[in-house]
């Protein structure tokens, strides 16, 4: 019987033959007159990027993007603002606050007290960036940072803020930039996902807001672009090692024969999805054997620990990650993307920020001289900051022993070093409290722009097509803030 | 032969002559250097006349439809089955050239409110002009000498002539609103060439020859408004009332006023547009067009910044060190690489090869043929053989990735051959000083990775006449913290690395 359906359907005859031909004849030769590159380029490689080539020259080659999860407080850690210790306890005043949209947690308090830092401050290095003693080796550093000091962000909650961060939008569903980078450029390591992802959690406070999956996820992109989570422990990637019982050579078998049966599909129906599929098997097969060997720091010799602190030896702290960060950099990860939690001190700030900076201030510092020193800070971009800043005003009880600030998405202070960013400059400037920018301010898409400018991106033409129209992760705004650029 | 029909022929030209000419001032039949009397036109030419001016882009396509209609008609009656159209085309003729007298009229007008480019809107006016003439003979050599053979042929040719100069006057009047580069702006690539229109390259800026005795407007900025903004604000178009074709001009401003502030660039209007965000409505260039360069902005903001002047030298000037950099890269031999050097494209057949042979070959970017090479993971034996199988390649190889690999030194004999290498990783390899001495040759080069390699100081003393090369990693090498200084006096500018235990020398 079915056999009969497939002769009549194989039953065209010449008119329906021509009516159909004729059309897709020119078509094609339509499509090939207008994008000849486009029509007989190959892409058979899943592995290669969408864009043949980069639109720019590329000034980074990867990315390690040091996201400070909850908020880091501007105003304890880089944006020295002497006025707010010398009000100490007055009133915010209302000229500088605004039509600010607070959040539930403070828009009902009676006052605005401000709150200066409790930290001393001192200007470091030859370029004279302020950082405070809470941060020792970043001070040290300072020369080969470019301190942005007027990122701000729509976003108010952590959620949507890391979203926006993460996708250009706060509600769920885009890709991760990670993704969008693996999409566009493709994989220099045909044995490690180009987009990975390592998490810690924060001394300072380490039960704090949770980190979602969709995060590094691929959204709109086909799967393969997602970011893949290299957890500490004996199992990095899960569901990678072979279920016990099975050995290497069974294995592969029965890849090899799945393969085999993937390709008779694919012969039949074309779908390229499924030589997405194929390559994704092959791949979980060589990473049985790169992510342990990724991971596996032994051959790391004494140095690295005195440069990332001892913390480094323990899998899972931020130190670890970062040491694992530099490993996977020196592999081509495109993009290596850690999560730091713990950030988020509506209360609390003299005894949980210190714990937060001895966490990650002595490791971000390391690795990039680590990476300065064997060559890869040229062509690596090191991003560090958090989805918001905080607020200038206390929220809570403002005392000589605590006090917390509430998120403030009008200006905060991050980071960026190597891969064509200027070095040992500060870009920007907020107002005598630290609560708007006076000049000089860079949006999340401003700075989503300007990080695939310097991976040779034009983030206008870095499209995905879905729900009938095309997608970016600038959505229809971001500007390349050029005056960063080396 | 009757020769009566020349008779209205020549009474209606002259009357057409007659009218255009009495609503023109004399002059603007000679005007030429129009730069400086453009503003007076302005202001001369009253409002009526503006006013049914404007009906002029209104009434252009009724003649152009009738014309053409007329032109169709005539053809196609040529066939058997459409014979009757011909009776038509006397009709349709004269709407065409009564249409056309009007639009002719309105035109005159327009053009007398000035702000069009005088070559263009001459071209324009009188290629307009002869079509209405045209169309005025061919509707009376239709409608009294048609049955004479030898007249029926004149009238086609006639109408045929009159089509292609109406195709020249819409054209050229197209080009007037819209600029000229209109219509072929976003051709296609393959069309573009086969029909002969050539690319649209971004104009290259000519190089100063000499930094010491450049002059900052003539040397530096004006060349950036010739090859970015006067294509618009020259006398052919004078966009926003606004000439960029001299100092003078542009310091006098247009429409809104002038566009420098000097020593002011934030307040001035010319460098707050350069800087508005692309999709701004006052950004220039506009979208579409080529858009300056970060670097070009920051110098026209310095130049107003230093009171816009056009006499002085740039060394006159003071220059804060990023700019003496952006100005340096103007110079003859001071552009960056990728720019001053260009290279065919590679075949991709042997691109391929090489490819199979375990190599990551990639462009560097868009618009140049220079390629990026680099190994897969899973290769980590390089030999004499790879390198040779890209060979063929030498010319485009500019970034070369060997890292991590088995090269040793005699499997890089070739090096040398690789002459446009810019960026070198060698690093973790078993190279020493004999590949360094093959380094030596390659003066391009801008970027060298030795880390974890066996090279010594008496190597590094090759790369003394790289003087291109400003980055060089040796950590974990022979090389002497003494042996890297002795390079560094050598090299002007040049960073060495040799890990963090050196960083604070």
């Amino acid at each position: 019987m079915s056999d009969e359906i497939y002769k009549c359907n194989c039953n065209i005859n010449r008119r329906h033959f021509l009516s159909k031909t004729s059309m897709g004849l020119g078509a094609a030769a339509l499509a090939s007159l207008l994008s000849p590159a486009l029509l007989f380029s190959k892409k058979s490689d899943p592995s290669a990027g969408a864009l043949d080539t980069p639109h720019v020259i590329p000034k980074a080659k990867r990315i390690i993007f040091l996201f400070q999860s909850g908020g880091p407080s501007q105003h304890d850690l880089f944006d020295y603002k002497p006025k707010l210790t010398e009000l100490e306890g007055e009133d915010l005043p209302d000229s500088v606050m605004g039509e600010q949209r607070l959040t539930g947690m403070t828009a009902n308090q009676s006052g605005f007290p401000m709150a200066g830092a409790r930290w001393k401050f001192k200007r470091h290095g030859k370029s004279g960036a302020w950082v405070s003693d809470l941060l020792p080796h970043t001070a040290g550093i300072v020369d080969d940072l470019c301190f942005l000091k007027t990122v701000y962000t729509e976003e108010i909650n952590h959620d949507p803020a890391i979203t926006f961060f993460q996708t250009g939008s706060p509600q769920p569903g885009l890709p991760s930039i990670g993704s969008w980078l693996s999409y566009g450029l493709g994989s220099e390591n045909e044995n490690l996902p180009a987009f990975t992802v390592l998490i810690s959690r924060g001394t300072g406070r380490p039960f704090d807001q949770p980190l979602y999956s969709r995060l590094w996820g691929s959204g709109i992109l086909p799967s393969l672009h997602q970011g893949v989570q290299f957890r500490a422990g004996s199992e990095p990637v899960l569901n990678l090692k072979n279920p016990k019982g099975m050995k290497k050579i069974t294995r592969r078998n029965m890849l090899a024969a799945l393969k085999d049966l993937n390709e008779l599909h694919l012969n039949e129906y074309g779908d390229p999805e499924i030589t997405t599929r194929i390559s994704q098997y092959e791949m979980a097969y060589r990473m049985q054997t790169s992510v342990p060997e990724t991971m596996d720091v032994s051959d790391e010799p004494e140095s690295t620990y005195e440069l990332y602190g001892e913390e480094a030896r323990t899998p899972g702290t931020y130190a670890a990650n970062c040491l694992l960060a530099r490993r996977l950099a020196e592999r081509d990860v495109r993009f290596i993307q850690l999560y730091h939690m713990g950030w988020d001190q509506h209360d609390g700030i003299p005894n949980q920020l210190p714990l937060q900076c001895k966490d990650v201030d002595q490791a971000s510092a390391a690795l990039v001289k680590d990476l300065k020193q064997r060559g890869l800070l040229d062509d690596t971009l090191v991003i560090w900051g958090g989805e918001f800043g905080r607020t200038a005003y206390c929220q809570g009880p403002l005392t000589k022993q605590t006090y917390g600030r509430d998120h403030h998405p009008r200006c905060f202070t991050m980071w960026m070093a190597g891969g064509g960013i200027k070095q040992g400059i500060t870009y920007g400037e907020t107002d005598d409290f630290g609560y708007n920018v006076v000049r000089d301010p860079v949006h999340i898409h401003d700075l989503q722009a300007t990080i695939l400018h310097l991976m040779g991106v034009n983030h206008e033409r870095l499209t995905y097509r879905a729900q009938g129209r095309r997608f970016r992760l600038t959505d229809v705004h971001g500007e390349v803030v050029h005056d960063i650029v080396a | 032969m009757n020769r009566t029909f020349l008779f209205p022929v020549a009474i209606l030209l002259c009357l057409l002559s007659v009218i255009l000419l009495h609503t023109t001032p004399a002059d603007a039949f000679f005007l030429n250097e129009s730069e400086d009397l453009l503003a007076e036109t302005v202001s001369e030419s009253s409002d009526i006349s503006l006013f049914f001016g404007r009906f002029h882009p209104v009434l252009v396509h009724l003649p152009i439809g009738f014309l053409l209609m007329a032109f169709l008609l005539e053809f196609m009656s040529l066939i058997k089955r459409y014979e009757q159209l011909a009776h038509a085309v006397p009709f349709v003729l004269l709407m065409g050239f009564l249409s056309g007298l009007f639009s002719a009229a309105t035109g005159w007008l327009l053009s007398d409110g000035g702000g069009y480019g005088e070559d263009l809107l001459w071209l324009h006016k009188w290629l307009g002009i002869s079509v209405v003439v045209l169309s005025l003979a061919a509707w009376l050599l239709r409608i009294t000498l048609y049955d004479d053979p030898f007249y029926k042929k004149i009238f086609r040719v006639t109408l045929t002539v009159m089509v292609i100069v109406l195709i020249g006057a819409g054209h050229y009047g197209g080009s007037l609103t819209h600029g000229s580069d209109y219509l072929f702006r976003y051709m296609p690539e393959p069309v573009r060439s086969w029909i002969g229109v050539e690319e649209e390259e971004p104009e290259q800026l000519s190089l100063i020859e000499n930094l010491e005795t450049a002059h900052v407007y003539r040397d530096v900025i004006e060349p950036i408004f010739a090859a970015r903004c006067q294509s618009c604000h020259d006398p052919d178009r004078t966009e926003g009332e606004l000439l960029m074709t001299s100092y003078e001009n542009l310091m006098r401003g247009g429409e809104s006023g002038p566009p420098i502030e000097p020593h002011q660039a934030e307040e001035s209007d010319l460098y707050r547009r350069l800087r508005l965000p692309d999709r701004h409505d006052d950004r220039m260039p506009p979208r579409g067009r080529t858009q300056l360069t970060a670097d070009q902005i920051r110098l026209i903001g310095w130049w107003i910044e230093q009171g816009a002047p056009s006499d002085p030298l740039v060394t006159e000037l003071e220059r804060p060190g990023e700019i003496q950099t952006i100005l340096e890269r103007l110079t003859v031999g001071g552009q960056p690489f990728f720019e001053r050097v260009q290279v065919a494209q590679a075949d991709p057949q042997i691109i391929e090869e090489a490819q199979s042979r375990g190599f990551r070959i990639s462009p560097v970017s868009e618009g140049t043929a220079f390629l990026h090479v680099n190994t897969l993971q899973s290769k980590t034996s390089v030999t004499a053989e790879d390198i040779e199988a890209l060979l063929p390649l030498s010319e485009q190889i500019t970034w070369l990735n060997l890292s991590r690999t088995s090269v040793q030194d005699d499997d890089l004999e070739l090096l040398p051959e690789f002459r446009n290498l810019t960026r070198l990783y060698l690093q973790h390899t078993g190279i020493s000083d004999g590949t360094l001495a093959r380094v030596q040759s390659l003066e391009n080069l801008e970027y060298l990775n030795l880390y974890a390699t066996g090279v010594t100081d008496a190597g590094l003393s090759y790369l003394e006449s790289l003087q291109n090369l400003n980055t060089l990693y040796l950590w974990q090498t022979d090389v002497t913290a003494d042996g890297a200084i002795a390079l560094r006096d050598r090299i002007s500018g040049i960073y060495i690395n040799m890990g963090v235990e050196f960083e604070e020398e």
